[in-house]
């Protein structure tokens, strides 16, 4: 199979996401992870996520607080998830993940740079927005599929 | 100008010294067989004025001589230049040089050339004004004339002697042609050097005038195309009213548009009504937004409860299964992520997501835009900003840009006042100048008269062209014979012929320049056999063997006579009718008979019976 040099940088951004959120986590199942991506790569709400001074402390507070943000997750859900998947894939062939029953775990010794001059300024404000999306994503899985009307 | 060469001196190899002295206002005469070194003296005489190369020959001459060496008087001084002799062609840069006419035992350099050709130069008048008038290919103008440039009108050699055509010698090489040609006005006062100098800046100031007027014509054609755009502008600047109806003249035209850029144009843009509409589009957007989301919500409550079996996510990654990254793992993955999917669509099925009351929320933001709405109310309908306006903003920010070019142009320098100048210079040199062209004539016609003065004493020795008219060329600086009463110039055939025609015009241009009192030219003629057309140079004319007795016919004999006597006649004329004195040296190999009687002769040396520019005693033993 073909990679464009497209699809890699979005995986590695996506792989960077899933790292953003394994920083604070330690270990996700798979089915969260895959709600990761959609948030950071819609810049309004990455642009929530990543400001200190705007709480948000679960899902339904991000849906009331920024209703429109929400109308289209569902679509950005599907379009971006063979970009999560294949993220998963990459960081679990770079070795910085492993992928246990239907859990992804860090792999802790190994480490990765999280220096802006390495990976980026885009990359920087996904880890910086990690831990308050983290903290969103604390919540069971059936409910944040649930309120984020993602399809199944 | 008085010129006398006083002695030949060589310091040879064996230590002796070979001289060879001449007397002033006489035919100073060396006869003699050929091979005896005749025609050496004319090129030992050009060695030790510095020339550059030398057609001394190796063979008996050079190989014996250690030093070469003339002893002459210029105007009242008397100067001694001795150059050592050459090696493999190479001429030296070794000189001695007395400026007392010293003639040493054996000369030792004292001197270089620079210094020598200084006070050489000197007594020929030779200043930093003397200079080329004009360039050629071999000589640069304003370089500074070179005192051998007259020589070339003191020395007749034996190829140029009968030559038809050529009559000066050097003229094979480029620089003494371009010489000759530039320095003849010089050299008889037609031009002086004042005026030449007055001559060269008026050519100098002709040629920047054209230079800058051709300039000029550029910028002003530019100058005018640029008014042109700038009228434009103006005229567009009208149109859109950002400039006052008054009329401008054209040469404000920049300052107006200037003007233009500068002001602060507050536009007729309504603020408040931009505000307005913009919080309206947002309003509108918002309420799109949440309406989408009620519609969503509707979607997935019907979605859901529709369907049971299928897993959506997995039908999706399975339908873009192309856009995965094919591992071993990826399947694995998709299958935990099937069972996964199943689990938690079970677990959802039976709720539903917490709907916020939107609403209220959407009715909020439509009353909002009804209000905006009102406010608008009050603002005419029409486009906010309105065409005229863009026109403007993007006009003024054309000319802004047009502006940096115009001013570029505009600096650029304006030549009106340095060509005015410099006419005005040019009017007041050109009052100064001498017509030389009208100098020329007068030149050209005494030259002629003189010359006919000449021809009618050689007379019948011109044969058939006894009578004719001489006719100077100035361009070729060369004479030719026309009929009297006719214009056309005669074929002058016989060398004969052409030797008087050399003689006549040398004398000529000698008394010529005596006349004008030149200050360069010196006063001696160095001839080389005369007497080649009537019997080439390859054997002796002597006395013994009898070849001047039988086979010289009488007609020729008689010719040489004649031009021999033109030479002994000259010395008198010169001086007793100018008071001048005046030096022939020719080398010949007539016999002493043919000059019997004529006063002015002095025999130097006879080269025969043995004697010669190099004696047998004279070589290394």
């Amino acid at each position: 199979m073909q990679i464009s040099n497209d699809t890699y940088n979005n995986e590695l951004i996506g792989g960077i996401s899933m790292l953003s959120i394994l920083k604070e986590f330690k270990k996700i199942t798979l089915t969260k992870a895959l709600l990761i991506i959609p948030f950071y790569t819609h810049q309004q709400s990455l642009r929530v996520l990543r400001n200190n001074n705007i709480k948000i402390r679960s899902i339904e507070e991000f849906i009331i607080k920024y209703p429109s943000y929400f109308s289209n997750y569902n679509e950005r859900f599907y379009s971006l998830l063979t970009v999560s998947i294949n993220s998963i894939i990459l960081l679990n062939k770079m070795g910085l993940i492993t992928i246990e029953d239907n859990c992804i775990i860090l792999n802790e010794e190994n480490e990765f740079s999280y220096e802006k001059k390495d990976i980026g300024n885009r990359a920087c404000e996904i880890l910086k927005a990690g831990r308050k999306l983290s903290y969103i994503l604390k919540d069971d899985e059936e409910n944040l599929y649930l309120q984020l009307k993602v399809e199944i | 100008m008085r010129f006398i060469f006083k002695q030949l001196t060589l310091w040879l190899n064996n230590g002796s010294i070979r001289k060879l002295e001449f007397e002033e206002n006489k035919v100073n005469v060396i006869t003699g067989a050929s091979g005896t070194g005749k025609t050496e003296i004319m090129a030992i005489i050009d060695y030790c004025f510095f020339a550059s190369e030398t057609k001394i020959a190796e063979e008996k001459i050079n190989e014996n001589v250690n030093w070469y060496g003339v002893t002459f008087e210029i105007n009242k001084s008397t100067y001694t230049i001795a150059r050592k002799s050459f090696t493999d062609k190479k001429v030296s840069d070794t000189y001695y040089f007395s400026p007392v006419g010293e003639i040493p035992e054996l000369p030792f350099e004292n001197n270089n050339t620079d210094n020598i050709k200084k006070v050489i130069e000197n007594e020929f008048s030779i200043d930093k004004n003397v200079v080329i008038p004009y360039g050629g290919r071999h000589i640069k103008a304003g370089t500074k004339v070179s005192f051998k440039y007259f020589q070339l009108f003191t020395s007749q050699s034996e190829n140029v002697i009968v030559n038809s055509e050529v009559y000066f010698d050097k003229q094979n090489k480029g620089r003494y042609r371009e010489a000759l040609e530039r320095v003849f006005d010089i050299a008889f006062k037609i031009d002086t050097v004042e005026n030449m100098l007055i001559d060269e800046k008026v050519t100098s100031l002709t040629r920047d005038i054209n230079r800058l007027e051709r300039k000029q014509t550029i910028i002003d054609s530019e100058k005018s195309l640029f008014e042109n755009d700038m009228k434009r502008d103006i005229k567009r600047a009208r149109e859109l009213q950002l400039i006052s109806n008054e009329y401008i003249p054209a040469n404000m035209y920049l300052d107006s548009l200037k003007e233009i850029t500068k002001t602060v144009y507050s536009f007729d843009i309504n603020k408040d009504k931009e505000e307005l509409v913009r919080k309206k589009s947002d309003l509108l957007l918002k309420i799109k937004n949440l309406k989408r989301l009620e519609n969503e919500y509707k979607k997935y409550i019907e979605v859901e409860k529709s369907n049971y079996d299928s897993l959506k996510p997995v039908n999706y990654i399975k339908e873009n299964y192309y856009g995965l990254l094919n591992f071993p793992e990826t399947a694995m993955l998709l299958q935990i992520l099937e069972e996964d999917f199943k689990v938690l669509k079970k677990k959802i099925s039976l709720k539903k997501p917490f709907n916020i009351n939107i609403k209220s929320e959407i009715e909020n933001y439509i009353q909002k835009v009804e209000e905006v709405d009102e406010d608008l109310g009050q603002y005419p309908e029409e486009n906010l900003i309105n065409n005229d306006v863009y026109e403007k903003i993007s006009f003024i920010g054309e000319l802004r840009y047009k502006i940096s070019i115009y001013e570029n142009k505009k600096n650029v320098e304006d030549y009106k006042e340095q060509i005015f100048n410099k006419k005005e210079q040019l009017v007041e040199l050109e009052s100064k100048i001498v017509d030389v062209s009208e100098n020329r004539v007068l030149f050209v016609n005494l030259l002629e008269s003189l010359i006919q003065n000449y021809l009618e004493e050689v007379g019948d020795a011109l044969g058939i062209y006894e009578g004719y008219k001489a006719v100077f060329n100035y361009t070729n600086k060369s004479l030719g014979l026309r009929k009297p009463n006719s214009l056309s110039i005669s074929n002058v055939g016989s060398s004969s012929n052409h030797l008087f025609m050399h003689l006549c015009l040398f004398l000529s241009l000698h008394e010529a320049s005596v006349i004008q009192k030149s200050e360069y030219i010196p006063q001696y003629l160095i001839l080389d056999q005369p007497s080649r057309p009537y019997y080439g140079d390859e054997k002796d004319f002597d006395d013994d063997d009898g070849v001047w007795n039988n086979s010289i016919v009488e007609t020729d004999k008689y010719k040489i006579r004649k031009a021999m006597q033109l030479l002994n006649d000259f010395i008198d004329k010169l001086n007793s009718e100018y008071k001048e004195d005046f030096q022939i040296i020719l080398l010949e190999h007539i016999p002493g008979k043919v000059w019997e009687g004529l006063d002015n002769f002095h025999l130097v040396e006879e080269f025969r019976n043995g004697n010669a520019l190099i004696r047998n005693s004279d070589e290394m033993v």
